[in-house]
């Protein structure tokens, strides 16, 4: 058996990439498959198919997102790497380590300043060690719980005395929630599609040393407000919800949430200035409309170099497990000529690991 | 022959005490090693891992298909034909 691998279109190859995602992912794809593979405003997709010479039929597939990322203040495009599936029967690691060195191409071909994949598990980091790369950072779940019944009932079983010990624990839990106010700011929900002040603060926070996502108006309604999923989920859960911070008319920081079918609210995003304070009193309003609808939990991520830890902490939160590692790839291979030395921090949230 | 079965009991014993759902069903020489779950990506590195140590041959990454790696059977006829035992095998 000896595989090859080409590449292949989004649009031509359409019905041969959503037949390999659906069997290997489930049935939900083919929502998001244009929104992702075209409609980005960073451009569209590459992708790669594996298939056996004997076989027409495609056995594995990865693509390529690019990302408008900052890199040590510089804008530059990116990649994600995604949509990476082996069928079952050839996960013998051989197709994946073809697609992992294909999914290096648009970086050697210097389309892309970089790329980078976030492998949810250890399962995902396989490829990776048989190449000799190491992860750059990783991204840790925080978790803050709201209501402690089905928590406690989980370790300690169903009874009767589980509801009132459970109300005592509650009181406990909303008490540990410190409470910062911020004079003069004020916290709204945003529901309109995202305007250009979003793009200068993006800009004029395109921090040194650091390495993150951009946070354009494009890019911010792309990923918020367009992505069909979250659309259709919009009656039931609500969608994404976004709440900004404002002093005076001016932005100065915003989250975006969303709840989960299970009762808990996931962060996405939390970006802007003066996070210290500002980044506080957004974590709490998060909380408080949490808390008024009765959620059991609130989640939220950051990489390792990212300011965040320090204010989930503040927050009342606690670090949980890692979601995901971020493994990254550039063309030089000479540690003095390299794009992204290790003294730069990855600011990683949620919304840069998702695809 | 008597070569062949060692690599065989070697093989079959490691899949056992390394990758807990083989030690749940009785794995014979034809039970599929992949998409059953019994062994993931990382235990692919481990499996690759034992083959070169223990049997001193290097597997390059083209060698990582389904053909050598689908069951005991198909590792042990990798093994053999990586040592260059093959025309052993043919007599």
């Amino acid at each position: 058996m000896s595989f090859a691998i080409r590449r292949v279109s989004p649009i031509e190859d359409r019905q041969e990439l959503l037949d390999l995602l659906q069997r290997n992912l489930g049935a939900s794809q083919e929502r998001r498959f244009e929104w992702r593979h075209t409609r980005n405003p960073a451009g569209s997709s590459w992708s790669w198919f594996v298939y056996d010479q004997n076989h027409p039929a495609p056995v594995a597939m990865a693509s390529v997102f690019p990302r408008r990322m900052w890199v040590d203040g510089k804008a530059v495009l990116g990649g994600q790497v995604g949509d990476f599936v082996v069928d079952p029967s050839h996960r013998s690691l051989g197709p994946a380590l073809r697609l992992q060195r294909a999914t290096f191409e648009p970086v050697y071909s210097n389309a892309l300043a970089f790329c980078y994949d976030c492998p949810p598990h250890s399962q995902g980091m396989a490829t990776f060690v048989r190449l000799g790369m190491q992860p750059s950072d990783k991204v840790v779940r925080y978790a803050l719980l709201l209501r402690s019944e089905q928590f406690l009932e989980k370790r300690l079983g169903r009874g009767l005395w589980i509801k009132p010990v459970a109300r005592a624990a509650d009181l406990w839990l909303q008490m540990r929630i410190p409470n910062h106010r911020v004079p003069g700011l004020e916290i709204c929900t945003y529901e309109r599609a995202f305007g250009e002040e979003f793009t200068w603060l993006d800009k004029r926070l395109s921090t040194l040393n650091l390495i993150r996502a951009s946070r354009s108006a494009q890019d911010l309604n792309w990923r918020y407000r367009e992505d069909p999923l979250m659309h259709a989920q919009n009656g039931r859960t609500g969608g994404y919800r976004v709440l900004v911070a404002q002093r005076g008319g001016e932005l100065l920081a915003f989250t975006v949430f969303f709840v989960q079918s299970d009762g808990v609210a996931s962060i996405v995003d939390l970006f802007g200035d003066r996070l210290a304070e500002v980044g506080i009193a957004l974590l709490e309003a998060v909380i408080e409309v949490c808390r008024r609808q009765d959620l059991l939990a609130v989640h939220g991520f950051c990489s390792d170099g990212s300011e965040l830890n320090r204010l989930f902490i503040r927050a009342g939160f606690r670090p949980r497990e890692t979601a995901a590692c971020v493994v990254a790839h550039e063309k030089a291979k000479d540690a003095s000529a390299r794009f992204l030395p290790p003294t730069l921090r990855w600011a990683f949230t949620q919304m840069e690991i998702m695809i | 022959m008597q070569q062949t079965d060692s690599i065989n009991s070697c093989i079959r014993s490691f899949i056992v005490r390394g990758f807990p759902r083989a030690r749940k069903r009785a794995i014979n020489d034809d039970t599929l090693l992949l998409g059953s779950g019994i062994i993931d990506s990382l235990g692919m590195l481990t499996l690759v891992d034992f083959l070169e140590q223990s049997f001193m041959i290097h597997v390059c990454d083209d060698d990582l298909t389904p053909d050598n790696f689908a069951n005991v059977k198909c590792l042990v006829s990798f093994v053999e034909k990586k040592k260059g035992r093959v025309e052993v095998l043919a007599e």
